[in-house]
């Protein structure tokens, strides 16, 4: 049976859609790419899109991206495109297709922590935070790690402005496939020296994660023998798991040589 | 549920279902350029234009359309003759299936490489056209045809 839903409506606040989650069997349309592989019931569907949560620009020292903003709208906005040398660009250019780009939303993408984003990896290296209606803003990585905020919208995702150099790297079977594993690295360019190292992996399969011993050894030192260090802490601290794709063993290995090949490419 | 559209440029109402996607909603409604193959959003052959911008009508509802702009691949045949005779030229059309999903992606593109969003080079071409698969051309004659239409070296 395919997806069912009874009830779709459109609020045109965010306080109006927030009342309406809370009632039971309401759930949030993302961009519905991958709703159409389910078989669920939805009671009562809530799209986002007249709410006003799909812009992107810059605040603070932030560029803002709304939960609603298609991943093609971020992947060509002038501010990610000029953003790290066009790394986030080129890495959303990577997600499946053009038409799915133009449907996927940045919300839909992150709020169910898809093990097999190559979007979240590379956000995660850099400096981002997402932001919730009731539960406020956390950091992306803290997001990732603990249970969703339930009943919540989230409404911005936020990459901090700042000079960086970062690189996406994956393997997959074909180009036009999921990531088998995925690696981005990014540390920030003061001058020349590289700081503040992040390391993320994704598709192992599980929801990309942060390397924090990895991103403590870079920020140490960036020599081969850091580089090594790094990355066989990163092998260690990270879980990778077997699925129909390929084995655990494999995607560590595999991980690794993206890790060594993606520092070397943000040292230049 | 009702939702009104405009499609090709005329305004329509439709009655739909909420759980409706917009592909079957435009075969029904006699849109037939809009093919049913993957119904996955893999393979590219139900592409049309939303608000301008290619998308996998097989993966939205057509709830959300409500209030937008829909082209499909008939409401841009006179301006994409030039990129028809391509094709035939180089014998590119075989069993024609995937042929209009493509062609809504290849006038996609052309705005794209005219905004300057997108290079004019054989890369970007094909990497933007991933998303159309076609099981019968082997695609070497379509990509002589689009790079002959867009002017790509």
């Amino acid at each position: 049976m395919p997806l069912k839903i009874l009830e779709y409506v459109r609020p045109k606040t965010l306080e109006e859609a927030y009342e309406l989650l809370q009632k039971d069997g309401a759930e949030i349309l993302g961009g519905t790419t991958y709703a159409r592989l389910s078989n669920r019931t939805i009671k009562l569907a809530i799209d986002l899109q007249d709410v006003g949560i799909s812009d992107i620009y810059e605040e603070d020292d932030y560029i803002v991206v709304g939960a609603m903003a298609r991943l093609a709208n971020m992947q060509f906005h002038d501010l990610i495109m000029e953003y790290a040398n066009g790394y986030l660009y080129d890495a959303i250019s990577y997600v499946w297709s053009v038409q799915l780009r133009n449907i996927a939303t940045v919300g839909g993408t992150i709020v169910p922590k898809w093990g097999f984003s190559d979007f979240i990896t590379a956000v995660l290296a850099l400096p981002s935070e997402v932001e919730f209606y009731k539960a406020g803003r956390m950091k992306l990585e803290e997001f990732l790690e603990n249970p969703t905020p339930k009943k919540d919208i989230m409404t911005k995702l936020l990459i901090k402005k700042e000079s960086r150099k970062a690189t996406f790297k994956f393997m997959r079977n074909s180009v036009y496939d999921f990531s088998i594993v995925n690696v981005a690295v990014s540390a920030k360019d003061e001058n020349g020296k590289l700081t503040d190292w992040r390391v993320a992996v994704g598709a192992r399969p599980g929801v990309a994660a942060l390397s924090r011993k990895a991103m403590e050894i870079l920020n140490d030192g960036y020599d081969e023998s850091h580089i090594e260090e790094a990355t066989e802490a990163m092998q260690e601290e990270l879980n990778f798991a077997d699925d129909f794709r390929w084995s655990g063993e494999y995607r560590r290995e595999v991980a690794g040589a993206l890790m060594r090949n993606a520092i070397s490419e943000v040292i230049g | 549920m009702k939702i009104k559209v405009k499609i090709n440029g005329k305004w329509e109402e439709w009655e739909i279902d909420p759980s409706d996607y917009l592909l079957d909603v435009l075969r029904r409604e006699g849109y037939l350029s809009v093919k049913k193959a993957c119904d996955t959003g893999t393979c590219g052959a139900c592409t049309v234009l939303v608000d301008g911008f290619p998308a996998l009508s097989c993966s939205i509802l057509a709830a959300t359309m409500d209030g937008h702009e829909i082209t499909t691949a008939e409401g841009i045949a006179d301006e994409m003759d030039d990129y028809m005779k391509a094709l035939a030229s180089e014998g590119a059309d075989q069993c024609g299936f995937c042929s209009p999903g493509l062609m809504v992606m290849v006038y996609a593109l052309r705005k794209e490489i005219e905004n300057g969003k997108v290079k004019k080079d054989e890369e970007a071409v094909k990497r933007y056209l991933i998303g159309n698969l076609c099981r019968c051309s082997g695609y070497l004659g379509q990509q002589r045809a689009i790079f002959k239409f867009l002017g790509v070296k």
